[in-house]
């Protein structure tokens, strides 16, 4: 063979045209070849190029590019700050002393906000509507048969008689609805049990007497959905459909975020929208981002319902992210002066601290707020 | 830390098919190293090399849905990039002067029937190259490795049974999550604390 003959067959090789004993041959040379060859650079450098590489192929690819190095960071300063402070804190309440730590300049006491409570609307069929907060109790309302009351725990209890001597043809579609600064938890006349998020709502039948059991939400909710194979329960939100039998899940959809996602605590979920069609096992999440295809992918199921467990959590999360939440539950606006921080926050706090004590920890960060009327200012 | 560090290559295959980025971001956490050594290795180009491993991965992830869930994806990365340094060398972007050495090699055993490489020959072809990576990059990539075994892999290795391992594996994960509960719990603890203290 010679050297023409040589790049004749690999040309072949390349365009998959070689006998089975040419293919024998080429590959056993490639591998003699790349035992006898090496590098004599200092091979250290290499690892500088990871990253670049990974910049390029996010963009050939068309993936989001993240700068995880800066990220890490700063979850790693912002905990760090956090139990830093803490510790100081901890001495100091004993001390009494060394007020300049509990004083803030840009976040004053006068407009500060308590957290949010339990509060919602249910708007009845015939257009009735009811404020549910914490005073409201026994019998609320009776509609069809049905009567609605209040638990001592406040949630909402739909209580069917004997089924037979309702029509079934009627429907009655309720609504609750809960505003900024309110979360309520609902008992569907199924028995499953719904936590509503603020700013959130949720459209039931009064009964379920469909061959599905359908309700439409917008906002965030968690399903604790009460067990009924014959009957699936679905889940309706803009971007996608929830479809399962009995299990819990986290389902948030807001309009003002850019994406959608349900997160499968327990049991099994199948979610569908227009172009795509999911099942989802525990601990997995589905997101739909504007309109795209639908995604899989695992979750970090603690952080998508802390809010159910009265918490705030971030990991990794950005400032819009962590600010809409603040939005919603303490009932003010956010205004940016001199855009968005370019910064990540990790870590937790109650959902039931005053909003001060809320960006004080954000703080920590490295970012200033300033509270008005109803308002924070996220200072440059 | 990652989720997906927990994961195995096929595994990681799944979530890359439904779109995963993390998932994705992983395999090539994972294989960039390998994959440039290799090359550069082969062409001695720093550039070539660059735009190779660069193409080799982001045709993994746009080609995706005609790979098989099942594939090896080491393999499957290691027959990709040989494909492309072959192109290379038959377009002699490359420093030696291979196609020589591969007509003296085929003069050499010519009246010999050469045998194919068999899936075994490949990953050991691949574990040499492993085993050639300079040490901290080896260290990397031996630990993400060692991470995802089987259960049976490492039974066999320490001589003791698949229950035993598992047993082993459960005991350790029960302990690392009451750690971390611990954390979490004295953080909250510390975060209520200083709220307290600041609404005074």
């Amino acid at each position: 063979m010679t050297g023409p003959e040589a790049r004749q067959l690999l040309r072949k090789y390349n365009q998959g045209k070689c006998t089975p004993e040419e293919i024998a041959l080429v590959e056993r040379w490639y591998l003699l070849e790349s035992s006898k060859q090496n590098i004599s650079e200092d091979q250290d450098d290499f690892i500088a190029e990871k990253n670049q590489m990974w910049y390029e192929i996010s963009e050939m690819s068309g993936i989001q590019t993240r700068n995880k190095t800066s990220r890490i960071i700063l979850w790693g300063t912002s905990i760090a700050a956090a139990v830093i402070i803490a510790i100081s804190i901890g001495s100091n309440f004993f001390k009494a002393s060394q007020p300049e730590l509990a004083q803030s300049e840009s976040i004053s006491k006068v407009y500060d906000k308590n957290p949010g409570e339990n509060k919602a609307v249910l708007t009845l069929a015939d257009g009735t509507k009811i404020v549910l907060d914490d005073i409201v109790k026994g019998t609320i309302a009776k509609q069809g048969g049905i009567t609605i009351s209040k638990a001592a725990d406040g949630s909402i209890i739909y209580d069917m008689p004997a089924v037979a001597g309702l029509s079934h043809e009627t429907v009655f579609f309720n609504t609750i609805e809960t505003p900024k600064g309110g979360k309520y938890q609902i008992t569907l006349p199924d028995g499953s049990k719904v936590w509503l998020n603020s700013v959130s709502s949720l459209r039931f039948p009064a009964i379920f007497n469909g061959e599905e059991r359908n309700v439409e939400l917008k906002g965030e909710a968690y399903f604790e959905v009460a067990k009924n194979k014959e009957k699936p329960f679905v889940v309706k939100t803009n971007d996608m459909n929830v479809i399962v039998t009995g299990t819990e899940f986290n389902v948030m959809a807001y309009s003002d975020e850019n994406y959608s996602a349900t997160t499968l605590v327990e049991g099994s979920v199948h979610v569908s929208s227009p172009n795509s069609d999911i099942v989802l096992k525990p601990g997995e999440q589905v997101v739909s981002n504007e309109g795209a295809k639908l995604k899989k992918s695992l979750a970090d199921v603690e952080l998508n319902i802390a809010w159910k467990n009265g918490l705030f959590q971030f990991n990794d999360s950005d400032m819009r992210t962590v600010m809409n939440q603040i939005s919603r539950w303490y009932d003010v606006s956010i205004e940016y002066k001199g855009g968005v921080p370019e910064k990540h926050f990790g870590g937790y706090i109650s959902r039931e601290s005053k909003l001060s004590q809320v960006l004080k920890m954000l703080e920590l960060s490295g970012v200033k707020f300033k509270i008005e009327e109803k308002k924070i200012i996220v200072l440059p | 830390m990652s989720v997906y560090i927990a994961l195995i290559d096929n595994q990681l295959l799944d979530y890359i098919k439904s779109g995963d980025q993390l998932a994705f971001a992983e395999i090539y956490e994972r294989y960039w190293g390998l994959m440039f050594h290799h090359v550069f290795k082969m062409t001695g180009d720093k550039d070539e090399t660059k735009d190779l491993v660069q193409e080799l991965f982001t045709n993994l992830w746009l080609n995706i849905e005609q790979i098989e869930p099942e594939t090896n994806i080491s393999a499957y990365l290691y027959v990709s990039a040989r494909n492309k340094v072959i192109n290379l060398i038959r377009h002699d972007k490359v420093k030696n002067n291979y196609l020589s050495s591969l007509s003296n090699f085929a003069n050499y055993y010519q009246n010999s029937v050469l045998e194919q490489l068999s899936a075994k020959d490949l990953s050991i072809a691949i574990e040499r190259e492993i085993q050639n990576l300079p040490c901290k990059m080896r260290e990397i990539f031996e630990l993400s490795r060692k991470k995802y075994r089987t259960h049976k892999e490492i039974a066999e290795e320490l001589q003791i049974s698949d229950k035993t391992v598992k047993k082993q594996i459960n005991n350790a994960i029960k302990i690392l999550r009451l750690r971390l509960n611990i954390f979490i719990l004295i953080l909250t603890i510390y975060l209520s604390l200083s709220a307290n203290t600041f609404s005074l």
